[in-house]
């Protein structure tokens, strides 16, 4: 959790409370798409990237990153400038790796990737895999992506929980909001 | 102006808070929680686990080195400390011991690393109104997951208490440019301590009592402060 | 940048590891030292410092950091057992996960070696004579002697506040700019020249070809070359002038005395143990985007004979990782290079047929992608490959 986050956190510490509640109901994530969550989240938005969490970000989230075009980093989540840049010739093999560099550098510890596979974004194509990861304290961590790529530009929904208890305590939810996907545009 | 990257170097939640201090009037609220349903009780049993402690030196450059020696004293201090004030209540007291089977102990160590993050989370939610999600307003509601179940079936106990403590002590070189800085009228944090305790049902999982420090209890190192902070985070224990 | 200052550690430790600048006569006092199960009295200093490293010890096993794969644990082990066979059942050797060169020995036996130095050593003997330095520095108690002189206690355990420092705060970066660097075990200059003697006459005892002590120090100073520099050095004074260093081995390796059968490499040993992680060393190198520098790792491991589809392959990754001006078609090349072998690696068939599947030219991918699953049984994109097969069979031919 570095650069962008540090300035979530940042801001959500002093005191200018930038949570929304999001209310069970269609609700749109980006000019592309809108999900069907089907509990209340909490939400914070900082450019591309909004977050829910119910319990804290550090128990679990999902992040909906979207709009990633060429050249800038996937997930932005270092100050360093060692993540990979999005390309959009990039296959879906190159992003997973894209994305598992990105959590290694915030941190994460002995990240591996698993079961990549074609999914539904809604109507169109799209990727799913799994993570399995260690945060920087050694506590076990869980993932599961969903993502595409449309008119050249990344669109990803990453959920992360501890593997005790908060991973799975929202696991069905996160399947139900990708079940939900529905494009707001023409394809 | 402290450097971004200085920010980004402090992002453990002990060195956060410190940097709330510079950026807001930091209002403390809650210090003490308990679950809705929990009622003290006469007279349970309670595992006492393994304190969760970890002291640091934090150098002029902002990076905290952790300390295993000074982690070595205040470990040794801290447990004394609880032991004893956990015997004058009216209860059974089990201290942990760690079980022969490898994997059941990397479980119960992934437990007491999810106590950590669990009781940061509350904390932050404690003291910083704005960091509360709106879906945990007015609700206590946490768990360290109902893997605790081989903690109660090992030991017996009903109740499990965890201890987190982290401290960090600047050196001469951070202490000169604390007093530099505050020349031109820059905060540099200097060093916090972070430091709570929770009850937790072995039964579920759940956790049902939380304290933090809220007083810098001053140096862990030394008998006094370690016993005092143990005083404070054991503070209306509802045992 | 970063890089830079972790080069520089690299071979500042390596130069202190192996300083044997002045040819003379050997250090005295190096009778070991150390007796096999070792404990100090209870109720001294000693075995409150005793009881603190077993505590970081615990906390570097709980830490997330190890590389536990049990045969190149295994693997350390025996070598260590080879160098010091008397005193080797006490020494406890933790692989950490940390793409930098560096290995490190706490007083109380606890040996650490940095995944990092797995890519830059070429063979058993290269690793061997680091190993033995460290081993010496452990049977001759030079932590316990500087602690027992009031030397700083800090410096006793700095090996677990390296460890510990480094993973609190995520290594990229952060790492050379930590006062760990300076926290170093800094042992007196006596004590070097001791472990340094008396690891080399380990490693010349077990049959370590001598001739390879000089060859890491060569291979570091490379990749300090390679990388270009800017900014202040974190070390002091004492940067040995490479010419000197690897002058000063080969006078010794020359005066090493030849066993009947031959000094041991051990390339083959080292190879075949190692290859299981190296996919995942490569991977944590490239991440760091340092292409300079693993450019070198590259060449040195062509230079040393390593299995030419394997580093054909990792050539190919770099260029595909770095992606600038035609790095994609010499990445093309490089993987179409690799796959003339027959050992070429799974994940070779899958690169270049995602290549061409990129490029329109679906058809030629298929035989590859299905090569790719038939050599990878447990391929995590086992279903993803299978999506592309169909839909170049479709006639669709990907993206």
């Amino acid at each position: 959790m570095k650069n962008g986050w540090l300035g979530l956190v940042v801001l959500l510490l002093s005191g200018c409370s930038t949570y929304t509640l999001v209310d069970p109901g269609q609700v749109a994530v980006c000019e592309l798409y809108s999900v069907k969550p089907g509990v209340q989240w909490s939400e914070i938005k900082k450019g591309d990237i909004r977050l829910w969490t119910v319990d804290g970000a550090q128990l679990e989230s999902i992040r909906f990153i979207s709009g990633i075009r060429e050249g800038v980093p996937i997930m932005d989540i270092t100050e360093e400038k060692h993540e990979t840049p999005f390309r959009p010739d990039m296959n879906e093999t190159e992003l997973v790796e894209a994305v598992v560099d990105a959590f290694s550098l915030s941190g994460a510890q002995q990240v591996e990737a698993k079961n990549l596979r074609p999914a539904a974004f809604g109507s169109v194509e799209g990727f799913r895999f799994e993570l399995e990861f260690l945060n920087e304290e050694g506590l076990k961590k869980d993932g599961a992506v969903i993502g595409t790529i449309v008119d050249e530009a990344l669109y990803l929904i990453i959920y992360t929980g501890t593997r005790i208890h908060y991973f799975p305590k929202y696991a069905g939810e996160f399947e139900d909001i990708v079940s939900s996907i529905r494009l707001r545009r023409q394809m | 102006m402290v450097a971004a990257k200085e920010l980004a170097g402090l992002l453990k939640l002990s060195c956060v808070c410190a940097v709330i201090l510079v950026l807001s009037g930091c209002a403390q609220t809650q210090v003490r929680q308990k679950a809705d349903h929990f009622e003290p009780q006469e007279s349970v049993s309670v595992l006492l686990m393994p304190v969760d402690i970890e002291l640091s030196a934090l150098t002029a450059g902002g990076i905290k080195e952790v300390r295993a020696d000074w982690t070595s004293t205040a470990r040794e201090l801290v447990g004394e400390a609880l032991s004893r004030q956990l015997a004058q209540q009216n209860d059974e007291l089990l201290e942990y011991t760690e079980p022969p089977d490898a994997e059941l102990l990397q479980q119960h160590i992934q437990i007491v690393k999810l106590h950590g993050v669990v009781g940061q989370t509350i904390m932050l939610h404690s003291m910083f109104p704005g960091a509360v999600p709106p879906t945990k307003k007015g609700s206590f509601d946490w768990s360290l997951g109902k893997e605790v179940g081989s903690l109660r079936e090992t030991s017996g106990a009903d109740y499990g208490l965890f201890v987190y403590l982290r401290d960090s002590y600047a050196t001469a070189g951070r202490k000169t440019l604390i007093v530099a800085s505050a020349v031109f009228g820059i905060s540099v944090p200097g060093g916090t301590q972070v430091g709570f305790a929770t009850l937790v049902d072995l039964s579920d999982g759940s956790v049902v009592w939380f304290n933090r420090i809220h007083k810098q209890t001053g140096d862990l190192r030394t008998q006094g402060a370690a016993y005092g902070a143990v005083q404070e985070l054991l503070e209306d224990i509802p045992l | 940048m970063i890089r830079i200052r972790l080069i520089r550690l690299a071979a500042l430790l390596f130069a202190s590891i192996l300083c044997s600048c002045q040819s003379g006569p050997p250090a005295t006092g190096q009778a070991a030292n150390v007796q096999r199960g070792y404990q100090p009295a209870p109720d001294t200093d000693e075995a409150g410092l005793w009881l603190m490293m077993d505590e970081a010890e615990q906390d570097l096993r709980t830490s997330g950091k190890l590389i536990t794969d049990p045969e190149v644990n295994a693997y350390l082990r025996d070598i260590i057992c080879r160098l010091a066979s008397d005193i080797c059942a006490d020494v406890r050797v933790y692989l950490v996960r940390i793409p930098y060169f560096n290995a490190t020995m706490a007083p109380n036996g606890v040996m650490q070696v940095w995944s990092g130095l797995l890519l830059r050593t070429e063979n058993e003997a290269q690793l061997a004579y680091i190993l033995g330095h460290e081993i010496a520095h452990y049977r001759y108690q030079h932590s316990l002697q500087m602690f027992r002189q009031a030397k700083l206690t800090a410096n006793v355990l700095a090996p677990f506040q390296l460890i510990t420092t480094a993973g609190g705060v995520g290594y990229v970066g952060s790492l050379a700019e930590l006062g760990a660097v300076g926290t170093l075990m800094k042992f007196s200059r006596d004590h070097e020249r001791e472990a340094d003697d008396g690891g080399f006459k380990m490693a010349v005892a077990a049959g370590y070809d001598p001739h390879e002590a000089a060859r890491i120090w060569e291979g570091l100073q490379r990749e300090m070359d390679a990388l270009e520099e800017s900014g202040p050095s974190l070390f002091l004074s004492t940067h040995p002038s490479s010419g000197e260093r690897v002058d000063a081995l080969e006078q010794r390796a020359r005066a090493a005395v030849r066993p009947a059968a031959g000094w041991y490499t051990g390339g083959e040993r080292y190879d075949e143990t190692i290859a299981p992680l190296r996919f995942a060393l490569m991977r944590d190198e490239l991440r760091l985007r340092q292409f300079p520098a693993t450019q070198i790792l590259l060449d040195r491991a062509a230079e040393a004979g390593k299995s030419v589809s394997e580093v054909k392959f990792f050539q190919a990754e770099l260029y595909s990782a770095r992606a600038e001006k035609d790095d994609a078609l010499q990445a093309e090349i490089a993987y179409r290079e690799c796959l003339q072998h027959a050992d070429a690696p799974p994940q070779a068939y899958r690169e270049l047929a995602m290549i061409y599947m990129k490029s329109g030219r679906g058809k030629q991918a298929l035989p590859l992608f299905e090569a790719y699953l038939e050599r990878e049984p447990a391929a995590f994109d086992r279903s993803m490959v299978e999506a592309y097969m169909a839909r170049i069979g479709a006639g669709e031919n990907g993206r």
